[in-house]
């Protein structure tokens, strides 16, 4: 079996303070809201959903392409950071917006290092993604990846 | 839709091969997966005698459905095959944690299918709830999965508690990743 990631020059930058991290038994990285914002993330794949890359394109409706983006903090063990997207074209302009909340391994707590559970810090993690800057990177990636079959840019 | 659980011994042999069938027509056929099937029949090294089954049957006792569990205190895939999802955290080794795998909820005698292709959505959440139950039973707090990364998006859907272990990598084309579940 082969494994593989694929890593496009582009990055979130931020600064990456160093900072100790450690895997909970749960399987949770447990890390403070402001430690979780100030990470670097790396974009790590994205993808169509599979049924919008098995399909035949010609004729597709924009608004059906949807997918999946997959994004990786550079620290150890790694925070990773995945969520689901669509294009949107509504009113004649083309934006790509996240789909649903994010999918991650990080549980945010307090000052206290008490969880703010699962909830809180999924939403912790929605205003995480809409500061970063993904959407540019996640579209030269799928042009790149399927420029054979999809036309990303047809509204 | 009728549930059945159990080890190898404990189902029927006519059960267990209809199983194993069912898991090749998903598994292989429908998948593609590089998985060894005999006659149809497809097993590996982790359907052992202690391995636990959730089956589900419609009612012309066509599987429908099936899930494996199998105890993290014995050999499992995420903890042979795939440990490297694990962010580098040791492979579980806990009573408490049981793995989930070859879950699939297809009904080949029904039309209603799921982009992720081995999954009907009405089918899915029934067996989903009975497999953490059946875990729960045999005294798991949390089970641990090899996944599809769209699987997430159905497990909200439902409503279950599951989160990463780890990055997604990429294997034969797909990315999968290692997914907590808590059997709460």
């Amino acid at each position: 079996m082969d494994y593989y990631f694929t890593r496009p020059a582009q990055s979130d930058s931020k600064e990456c303070p160093e900072m100790h991290l450690s895997i909970s038994a749960d399987g949770y990285i447990r890390l403070a809201a402001e430690s979780i914002r100030s990470i670097a993330y790396d974009h790590l794949l994205s993808g169509l959903d599979e049924e919008v890359a098995n399909s035949k394109l010609e004729g597709a409706v924009s608004a059906e392409i949807s997918g999946y983006t997959e994004w990786v903090s550079l620290t150890t063990p790694a925070i990773t950071l995945g969520w689901d997207w669509f294009l949107d074209c509504r009113g004649g302009a083309q934006n790509i917006l996240r789909a649903g909340k994010p999918s991650s391994n990080v549980m945010a707590v307090d000052q206290n290092d008490q969880d703010f559970g699962y909830d809180v810090t999924l939403d912790l993690l929605c205003s995480l993604v809409d500061t970063m800057d993904w959407r540019p990177v996640v579209i030269e990636f799928i042009r790149q990846r399927y420029s054979a079959t999809v036309n990303i840019d047809s509204c | 839709m009728r549930v059945l659980f159990g080890t190898q011994d404990e189902l029927t042999p006519e059960n267990y091969v209809k199983l194993l069938n069912y898991r090749h027509q998903v598994f292989v056929e429908r998948l593609g997966w590089e998985l060894k099937s005999i006659n149809g029949l497809e097993l590996d090294q982790f359907d052992r005698p202690d391995t636990v089954y959730v089956i589900t049957r419609d009612d012309a006792e066509n599987v429908t459905g099936c899930g494996r569990l199998l105890p993290t205190t014995q050999p499992y895939l995420l903890g042979d095959v795939f440990p490297q999802l694990l962010n580098g955290l040791p492979p579980p080794s806990d009573p408490g944690v049981w793995e989930l795998s070859r879950f699939a909820a297809v009904d080949f005698n029904a039309h209603a299918t799921t982009a992720l292709g081995q999954f009907s959505s009405p089918l899915t959440a029934e067996l989903l709830k009975h497999s953490i139950r059946c875990a729960a039973d045999l005294g798991a707090k949390r089970l641990i999965t090899v996944s599809p990364i769209g699987i997430e998006r159905l497990l909200r859907r439902l409503g279950v508690h599951a989160h990463r272990a780890g990055p997604p990598m990429v294997v034969n084309g797909h990315p999968i990743f290692a997914c907590w579940i808590e059997c709460e």
